[in-house]
Formats: structure tokens, C-alpha cells, sequence
């Protein structure tokens, strides 16, 4: 069971989650997502956070709906690569944020990034 | 669809609930909190009809509560209530017995999904497995409000999870669902707007989502700040 | 209200399922003490099972009132109060099973004096003798016929179910004052013996003016009766309509 941050959007975090399911492949192109209740039932989310969560990802146009069958993951793969991308940026973001308040700076960063071998990165 | 207007209890020696005044909409979980005594029981029992207000009413589709209401309005109390001589099964039966708006299919499924069965004999079961069997008796009726008073008191982990999970199951868009607790984290995701009961007054009532997008304020975060002194 | 009936039935099986095991135990004695002679055995055996008769009915009574005590003040309280069920029509199912429960232990204590009355003479044959004896006991020392007796059973009957009737309204205004707090109990009883001296001796010199206890005649049976089954009635009444109007459990 996903645990929330309880003081930003859920609806965000389980988009996020979704998001992140499809960029490593647990969900496919063109796979149906369940329905906004089972949604609901899955995250252990409010059904009307579920329906939040849909129309946010068909904002984003991550997935799409078709009308009495369902919600699906796009079938665009540049969407879904973009999406890895701009998933990759606020990462990064955040990390080189928190570096930055250490007082590291971009040279010290990427050397201990190659120095830190103990994580499989790819 | 449900409105409390200008209600108040007292009892002999206290005011239960003073005053409070609220419209609930179908389509919502509702979470009822405040700490222990502040009247939330009180509150939820006088739109049950078990109790009577002092002033004010209670009007579920424009109408007073009254004994034609509690077939469309589902309260589970805190306490277990069922008689001891029960198994599992007998509880399904009385509530089929009694309410209209019961569907033994959907308890069966329910009591499956918390693990119980339907042999267990009331005499034995831990308070755990009471308290779950006390959810899939209310909400295996179809009814158009449910009140579940402390449903994750003295529960573990998992058997917290087993009753959200079988809440959300069984609720429908146009339903009222009202869930009290003191265990504000628990309810975080699951409801949708929060009823905030001070001292038997009504301190307010706010969406959760709105309030966390807005300035980044968590449920619990709000209880602390309504209820520290 | 048959689904209340049914329950309420259920919820005095385990008090009724142990009557009968007592009293098949004092059967027991009584038909072992005839059929072995022990007069001992059969003399003390057949007095506790007139005893233990009466004490039965009343017991009955008294377990409908305290049934309906943990009904109103423990959490047991929501399984009638939740089901949308009129007050009349939950407090009627309650009165309605104690008498049912009454008449018909009644009639099957009656129903085994008469069959061991039927072993006796079965055994001794001096069954005509002895209701010859007992018909002269009873014709000249209280001038008792059959009419009367059949009224005073009624009688009896229904002014029981008058004092259950109050014990209701007892347990009711009680739980409707304290609310579900301690000693409603204490308070209850109290509230029951007053109304119960109160009506009795209404009754007994409003309704019967001059006629002293010694001489009961069927329309002195009669006027308790109806008296009697007045009073259950707005006994009944007036304790519905204050649980549905004042009562919060």
C-alpha cells in the first residue's frame, strides 16, 4: 500500500505512482486501467480523489478514455518517453536542491555520483 | 440530503452537542473527529433516531428523522452490540430480518473479504474480528447514509486496511458516508472532507484535498492546530 | 412484529430450557418415590414440584422485565433500536411473549399434575376418592365451583400481567431519567412497588367496596379482570408512547 504525504495532493501522488508503473513498464501501452472505483479500492484513496486522479492523467494525456469501455494508457510512446523525462528532471531537481543546501557544489556532485557505485544506476 | 439544523442535546449534568448546524451531501466521505466526549457519538446517534434532540432537528430529505428514516440510514456503534448467543450467520439473519435495504450476498462477500466466517461464534471472536464483523453487517446493507462510529478502534494494522478497503468497496456516489475517529492519520486518503466537533460545537468543515493543495495542510495537521490549546 | 416475536422467544429459551430441566429433574424424583414406594421421596418431590411451579411462572415474569432492563441500558440496546421499529410495536412483542410464555408454562405444569395425578391412580387407583376429597375441601371451606375457579386462574393471569406490564414502565421511566447510568435498577424497583401498593389498593377499595379477601365470587374475578387488563393496556400504551417520545438509549 502506497503511504502518502499527507500534506501535498494525493490525487498528485497517485498519478505519480501510475506514472511511474507505466515509464518502468508494470502497465503498457494501450493497457486498461482499472475503473476509478477499483481505483479507489487499490490506493485506499477516496473514490472522488480516484476520478481526480483520471482527469489529471488525461490532462497530461498520459492516458485517455474511451467512452463506456474505460480508461487506458496512452498508445503514444513519445508521450510515455516524455513523461520518464520530465519525471527525470524533477528528480533531479529536488536532489540537486538538497545538494544545494549542503553547500555541494556541481563538480563535488558528479564526481560523488560516480564515486557511488553501490547503487545500480542502469 | 442530510441537514442539522440549530441542534442541540443536553443530558442532565452536560451539554452533549450544542448548536450545531451542517448540510451533508451525497457522494462525500465524511470524516467526524474531535477527541473522546466531545459529542460525535451523540451527534451521529440522534440522526440514527436512538436519541432525541433537546432543540433543533435533524432532517434526512427535508423530513425529520423518524423510525421510516432508519431503513435508509445505517448506524454502527463502537461498542459491540449483537447478542452473545450469535454466530456469524445469526447476525446476517437478524439484520436480514430487520432492515429492507440488506443484501446477505454482499455480507457474505464482506465477511470473506475480513476473513471471518460464518460458523465463528460471537462468544469467541477476538475484538478485532468483532469490530470487522460489525462493518460487514452495516455495510451490507444498501442504504443511502452510513455512520460508522470508530470503526478502526482497537484494530490491528492489517485488519484497518481490511475495513477501508471493504468501506470503499461498498459505497456508492450516492451515498453519505460518515466515519468518526480519533485516528486522524488513519482516514487521511480515504475521506474527502473533514467534520471538525469542538467541545459539542461545530468548528468547521473542510475539503481535504483542497486544503493540502492549497497551503499544504494535512488533516492531521489541522486537528492539531484546531484542538491544541 | 412476527420477526420481533420470534426473537424475543429466542432471547428466553435459555431460561426456559433450564425450567424444564429442573422440573424433568423433580419429575424424576416424584416417579421414583411413587414407583419405589419411598413415600419420603415422593411426598417431598411432589411439593417442590408445586413450588418450584409457581416459582417458575414468576420467574418468567421477571426475567422478561430484566431482559428488557439490558435491552434499554447496554449496548444490546441497538439491535431493537436501530431496526425501524416502532416503540409500540417492539414493547408489544415483549408483552405478548411474556404472556404467551405464562400461559403456556402454565398449561404445562397444569398439564403434568394432571398426568401425575393419573400415574397415582394409575397405581393406587384412588383418583375418584381423592377429587371427591379435594372437591369437599374446597366446596365447604371456601365455597369455591368451577366457574370461580376457572375466573380466578384468569385472574390471576392478568393482574400478573399488569405487574409485568409496570415493571416495563418501571425499567422505562428509570432508563428515561438516568439515562443509561448506574442504579436504574434500584430506581426502577422503587418506582414499581410504589405503583404496585398504589393500584392494588385502589383496586381493591374502588372496585370492590365492602367485600372483604375471604369471599371471591365470579363477578368480583371478573370486575379484576377487566380492571386488570385496562390497566396492562394503558400500562402498555403509556409506556410506548414514552419510548418513542422521551427515551434515548
Amino acid at each position: 500500500m502506497l503511504k502518502y504525504e499527507t500534506n501535498a495532493p494525493i490525487y498528485l501522488q497517485v498519478v505519480d505512482a501510475i506514472k511511474l508503473d507505466i515509464i518502468n513498464g508494470k502497465l503498457k501501452a494501450g493497457d486498461k486501467l482499472p475503473s476509478g472505483r477499483d481505483l479507489a479500492i487499490q490506493y485506499t484513496i477516496n473514490p472522488n480523489t480516484a476520478a481526480r486522479v483520471y482527469q489529471e492523467l488525461e490532462r497530461q494525456e498520459i492516458c485517455f478514455t474511451k467512452r463506456g469501455m474505460g480508461t487506458f494508457v496512452t498508445e503514444d510512446h513519445q508521450k510515455i518517453i516524455e513523461c520518464r523525462k520530465q519525471m527525470a528532471d524533477e528528480t533531479l531537481h529536488r536532489f540537486l536542491i538538497g545538494l544545494k543546501e549542503l553547500g555541494i557544489t556541481k563538480e563535488e556532485a558528479i564526481e560523488m555520483i560516480n564515486e557511488a557505485n553501490d547503487i545500480c544506476l542502469i | 440530503m442530510l441537514e442539522s439544523v440549530n441542534v442541540t442535546k443536553k443530558f442532565l449534568n452536560k451539554v452533549a452537542v450544542d448548536n450545531v448546524s451542517m448540510t451533508l451531501e451525497p457522494g462525500h466521505i465524511y470524516a467526524l473527529l474531535g477527541p473522546n466526549g466531545s459529542g460525535k457519538t451523540t451527534w451521529m446517534k440522534m440522526v440514527a433516531g436512538l436519541i432525541k434532540p433537546t432543540s433543533g432537528v435533524i432532517l434526512y430529505k427535508g423530513a425529520p428523522v423518524s423510525i421510516e428514516s432508519r431503513k435508509e440510514i445505517a448506524y454502527m456503534s463502537t461498542e459491540p452490540y449483537f447478542y452473545d448467543w450469535m454466530t456469524v450467520l445469526d447476525v446476517g439473519k437478524y439484520y436480514q430480518d430487520f432492515f429492507g435495504d440488506f443484501d446477505f450476498n454482499k455480507y457474505a462477500r464482506l465477511i470473506d473479504l475480513m476473513e471471518l466466517s460464518m460458523d465463528l461464534k460471537l462468544k469467541n471472536l477476538s475484538s478485532g474480528m468483532m469490530a470487522k464483523l460489525k462493518v460487514a453487517a452495516t455495510m451490507g446493507r444498501n442504504s443511502k447514509i452510513y455512520m460508522l462510529d470508530e470503526p478502526l478502534n482497537g484494530i490491528d494494522l492489517l485488519a484497518r486496511d481490511q475495513v477501508m478497503k471493504a468501506v470503499l468497496t461498498e459505497t456508492s456516489p450516492d451515498n453519505i458516508l460518515i466515519i468518526s475517529s480519533h485516528l486522524v492519520e488513519e482516514l487521511e486518503s480515504v475521506v474527502d472532507r473533514a467534520i471538525f466537533i469542538k467541545e459539542a460545537k461545530l468548528q468547521g468543515i473542510y475539503d481535504l484535498e483542497l486544503m493540502r493543495s492549497g497551503s499544504g495542510v494535512s488533516i492531521a495537521d489541522k486537528y492539531r492546530e484546531v484542538y491544541a490549546r | 412484529m412476527g420477526k420481533l416475536l420470534k426473537y424475543e422467544f429466542r432471547k428466553t429459551l435459555g431460561i426456559k430450557m433450564i425450567i424444564l430441566a429442573i422440573t424433568a429433574v423433580i419429575e424424576a424424583f416424584v416417579l421414583i418415590g411413587l414407583y419405589t414406594e419411598s413415600e419420603d421421596t415422593f411426598a417431598i418431590s411432589t411439593c417442590i414440584l408445586v413450588l418450584e411451579s409457581f416459582v417458575a411462572i414468576i420467574l418468567i415474569g421477571i426475567y422478561g422485565i430484566r431482559l428488557l432492563h439490558k435491552d434499554l441500558n447496554t449496548k444490546q440496546s441497538y439491535m431493537l433500536f436501530m431496526t425501524p421499529n416502532s416503540s409500540y410495536k417492539i414493547l408489544g412483542s415483549k408483552v405478548i411473549e411474556s404472556g404467551a410464555s405464562i400461559i403456556i408454562g402454565g398449561s404445562f405444569f397444569i398439564a403434568l399434575g394432571a398426568l401425575d395425578a393419573v400415574l397415582i391412580s394409575a397405581k393406587y387407583g384412588e383418583l375418584e376418592e381423592m377429587f371427591d376429597a379435594l372437591g369437599y375441601f374446597f366446596s365447604d371451606l371456601v365455597r369455591l365451583d368451577s366457574g370461580v375457579v376457572i375466573t380466578s386462574l384468569f385472574s390471576m393471569l392478568v393482574s400478573w400481567l399488569f405487574v409485568i406490564t409496570l415493571g416495563f414502565f418501571a425499567e422505562v421511566i428509570a432508563a428515561t431519567l438516568l439515562n443509561g447510568r448506574k442504579h436504574s435498577s434500584i430506581l426502577s424497583f422503587i418506582i414499581f412497588i410504589v405503583i404496585l401498593i398504589v393500584v392494588s389498593n385502589v383496586v381493591a377499595n374502588v372496585a370492590h367496596p365492602g367485600s372483604s379477601s375471604s369471599y371471591i365470587s365470579i363477578s368480583y374475578n371478573i370486575i379484576n379482570i377487566v380492571i386488570y387488563a385496562l390497566l396492562s393496556l394503558v400500562m402498555y400504551f403509556i409506556t410506548a408512547w414514552i419510548m418513542d417520545n422521551k427515551l434515548s438509549v
